[in-house]
């Protein structure tokens, strides 16, 4: 994606805008094929021994999560390279995935509120991870309030106040994703981990994972489509000047 | 039920928006013009 970034204000500008007009096509017919199978996949999987049927929120909860971080790691990147080489084009990326992020966020706290009834009896409990997690969500809320500002709007300055807030919002994305292992939390320890295989039964990571990789093409390809938004006008005044 | 409910809401809200996304992606034959005339 950096690559495609730095090309595209060096060498032609157009036939890359076209590639990504095909390239966020599949990625979009990939999500409309992939939702509805995980979707089957998680209501056949079977109950869990002691949360029943609430085992269901794992295949909202967890992809939800898991794309809300692999959007915010985008955003940084774009604001990172906005901030460093002044890329116009990478701090448009990364508005683009802000409100694709903001959904998956509200999306994760909304099953996690619920899925906290149905096993630990309460909807909310002010928890490291919980908390960071909120208030993850309302510095996206806050930062998607900032971008419809009429003095956001398309100046450098604001441009580089927006990247900077991005930067700083990372720091609790780290701590989020954090918070499980430094603090003594209610929440159980990441589903997915780097460093060692699932435990999980396969019976559940298969729909589990199908629904990650859905989660992942719907939200990537919901915010290519934002990028495009972004960037037609460019294009749409060459086409005028015809 | 509730849980049936949530899955309800999220798919529908996520395949409209992909729905909407593809319909509403610009057309790569629009744009080929400019190319050919630069």
């Amino acid at each position: 994606m950096i690559f495609l970034l730095s090309r595209l204000s060096i060498k032609d500008p157009l036939k890359l805008f076209l590639t990504l007009i095909s390239l966020t096509r599949t990625i979009l017919f990939l999500a409309l094929l992939s939702l509805p199978l995980s979707l089957i996949l998680s209501l056949q999987s079977p109950e869990e021994v002691l949360q029943g049927q609430s085992v269901l929120y794992l295949y909202l909860h967890v992809p939800a999560a898991l794309s809300c971080f692999l959007l915010y790691g985008i955003m940084s990147c774009g604001a990172l390279l906005n901030l460093i080489w002044r890329l116009k084009h990478a701090y448009f990326l990364s508005m683009a995935c802000l409100s694709p992020c903001l959904l998956m966020a509200a999306i994760t706290l909304c099953t996690g509120c619920l899925w906290g009834l149905s096993t630990w009896g309460t909807y909310w409990i002010w928890d490291a991870r919980l908390t960071s997690f909120l208030f993850l969500t309302l510095f996206l809320m806050m930062l998607f309030i900032l971008k419809q500002h009429p003095r956001f709007q398309n100046s450098h300055r604001s441009r580089q106040v927006l990247s900077v807030l991005i930067l700083v919002g990372l720091i609790d994305v780290i701590f989020v994703h954090q918070s499980v292992v430094w603090f003594k939390t209610l929440h159980q320890p990441p589903s997915f981990r780097w460093d060692s295989a699932p435990t999980m039964d396969s019976e559940f990571l298969v729909p589990l994972s199908l629904s990650t990789l859905s989660f992942f093409a719907s939200s990537l390809g919901l915010s290519m489509k934002n990028w495009l938004d972004s960037l037609l006008p460019l294009f749409n005044h060459k086409r005028g000047s015809e | 039920m509730t849980v049936l409910l949530f899955y309800f809401i999220t798919y529908n809200i996520l395949l409209g928006a992909i729905i909407y996304a593809l319909l509403s992606l610009p057309k790569e034959r629009d744009y080929a013009a400019i190319s050919k005339s630069s």
